[in-house]
């Protein structure tokens, strides 16, 4: 337990570290960027830009303050969530982000689901029969999975499922048929790759003496694969579950864009076309923060599940 | 044992052909495409595959094979230049911290740590979003991102040879730091270099792909894969053959790297079972 609690305070530290380390390194990009942002604001509103109204908008947006002050400001700001209004829609650009927030969670969620079912499902079938066709179809699924652009996978199910048969809707949010063409579009391809990994874990876990001491109990071939050995090759999976569920996060923008989500990673597409600076800064600390949260989360489930963790 | 072999062999030969492929298309682009790239004919847009069309025409009525041949020099080349590029900047500092190691390399793995905690594609996407759309942006923003993993690859293959007994010989019988690394830590870490080099051109390529598809990357009218799917987007419902050819380039790129990859992680493992 102690060792839980240790553990948990280096990670809060790291979390820190890695807050600070994204919120100064987009202020300094935002400084070398070309562009004012005065100006950019003011024709954002299709405001006359006039000298005048220049020089009073950059007094109000700090911009007139020596650079160290205006980056302790910004520091400031970024650890206590207060990121600035957006230049577009005058919002608070936290507001902004997490309105759309549950909606990329509902889809990386989904996506997650298809992966780990793709993943065990694959996972075992090929382990349990490890030579012979299925197999081959695992492997060939593997190398599609990794080199398809998941945006024109993303296409193709579009074709397929809503313009040729009209089963399911290709555009929006709302029930759960919405879901299904871009939780596909984000889990099958990690999924097949992933199905690999827990194949090899399978099989190297089948030639293990707490295996042979099954088999040597009487125990039936399915209820050992089921019971001892995937306990035993699922735990270095739980790692990438978690890491998946990050990088869904993350790189929801392109899924989001095609499947028109209402989520964080259209709406990022989005400021980046209107220039909404403070939006973007926000977008990427909210999401390292999100990231490395959940990096951590899974450090400790992985200390919790695994019982050899416990004993060092 | 044999049959494992042979396959990882073919794999490598599938990649390697592959590759070759696509660059010999790319190079005699201008004598194998059958129409001019950038012509636009509005009298034949959306036309289906055809002979005198073999992949059909898109919304501006321009050859979409030609299009992709011409793709396979924007893609493929870039790609191959960001990877270049990454390397130049993360072979010494990986060399440097891998061997030297201490307060710098202390440093440096601090700055990777960071780096590598963001994932990728929102780093890349911050970095182009705020300079701003554009193939040469795009190229720097990836290059940024990347050189982190990168060292973080080449400083633990650096360090693993460094420990060997054949460099402690080395250095016992009077070489110097320069030349021990030039001459055995350099040909020792390259092979394995080669290969990461191959397996991130194919992830390269599909980042720009995913950027340039968002309207972030190269810009139209040019004739890159991923800026050819998001030309293709509000028309592929009735025109399909917009998106498909585009994407298989894609994907048949990408799984040749993957299979380069592929191949030697299976001849890593045979060597080891040798050894054990």
């Amino acid at each position: 337990m102690k060792n839980i609690v240790r553990f948990g305070f280096e990670r809060v530290v790291q979390l820190m570290l890695v807050v600070f380390f994204v919120s100064s390194l987009t202020f300094w990009l935002l400084r070398l960027a070309p562009g004012d942002p005065a100006y950019l604001l003011l024709s954002a509103h299709n405001i006359p830009v006039s000298n005048e109204a220049l020089t009073n908008l950059r007094e109000e947006l700090g911009l007139t303050d020596s650079l160290a002050s205006q980056y302790v400001n910004w520091l400031q700001d970024a650890f206590t969530w207060q990121w600035g209004t957006s230049y577009v829609s005058r919002e608070p650009v936290i507001n902004e982000l997490l309105h759309r927030l549950p909606a990329t969670l509902e889809l990386a969620g989904a996506g997650l689901l298809v992966m780990v079912l793709v993943t065990f499902l694959m996972g075992m079938a090929t382990a349990f029969y490890s030579s012979g066709w299925l197999n081959k179809i695992g492997r060939g699924a593997a190398l599609l999975g990794s080199s398809i652009p998941s945006f024109w996978l993303g296409f193709l199910l579009i074709y397929l499922c809503s313009v040729q048969l009209g089963w399911l809707p290709s555009m929006g949010r709302g029930t759960l048929a919405h879901l299904v063409l871009p939780a596909l579009t984000l889990g099958l391809g990690l999924g097949s790759v992933y199905a690999r990994v827990l194949r090899s874990n399978l099989l190297e876990a089948m030639d293990q003496p707490f295996v042979q001491a099954a088999k040597a109990r009487g125990l039936s071939k399915r209820r050992i694969l089921l019971f001892h050995i995937l306990k035993h090759a699922f735990l270095p999976v739980v790692t990438m579950i978690g890491t998946s569920f990050a990088f869904m996060i993350g790189g929801s923008m392109i899924i989001e864009s095609i499947f028109s989500w209402p989520g964080l990673g259209k709406y990022i597409i989005e400021a980046i076309n209107k220039r909404d600076y403070p939006v973007i800064q926000g977008y990427v600390v909210l999401t390292s923060f999100l990231f490395v949260l959940i990096h951590i989360v899974v450090d400790i489930l992985y200390r919790l599940v695994d019982p050899r963790m416990r004993v060092q | 044992m044999k049959h494992s072999v042979y396959l990882s062999n073919k794999s490598l030969l599938a990649g390697v052909g592959f590759l070759l492929l696509i660059g010999l298309a790319g190079f005699l682009a201008p004598w194998l495409a059958p129409h001019d790239p950038l012509l636009i004919n509005l009298s034949n847009r959306l036309a289906p595959p055809s002979w005198s069309y073999p992949f059909g025409t898109d919304h501006l009525g321009r050859c979409i094979l030609s299009r992709v041949l011409f793709g396979s020099r924007i893609s493929a080349l870039f790609a191959l230049f960001i990877v270049v590029c990454t390397f130049v900047i993360s072979l010494p500092i990986g060399l440097f911290t891998g061997y030297v190691r201490g307060r710098g390399d202390h440093f440096f793995m601090r700055l990777i740590d960071g780096t590598l905690a963001i994932p990728d594609i929102v780093l890349t996407i911050a970095i182009v979003g705020v300079l701003g759309p554009g193939l040469i942006h795009m190229t720097l923003a990836i290059v940024l991102v990347r050189w982190a993993g990168y060292v973080r690859f080449i400083r633990s293959l650096v360090r693993n040879a460094s420990q060997t007994d054949y460099i402690l010989s080395a250095r016992m019988s009077g070489n110097n730091h320069v030349r021990i690394m030039r001459r055995y830590i350099l040909p020792k870490v390259f092979p394995p270099l080669l290969v990461y080099g191959a397996l991130d051109t194919g992830k390269v390529v599909l980042l720009m792909a995913g950027l340039s598809f968002l309207g972030l990357g190269t810009q139209p009218p040019a004739p890159e894969w991923g800026v050819m799917l998001h030309d293709a987007v509000a028309y592929f419902q009735v025109a399909p053959h917009t998106i498909i050819f585009p994407g298989l380039a894609i994907m048949l790129f990408v799984s040749a790297c993957q299979l380069i990859g592929e191949a030697q992680n299976k001849s890593q493992l045979i060597a080891g079972k040798r050894i054990a």
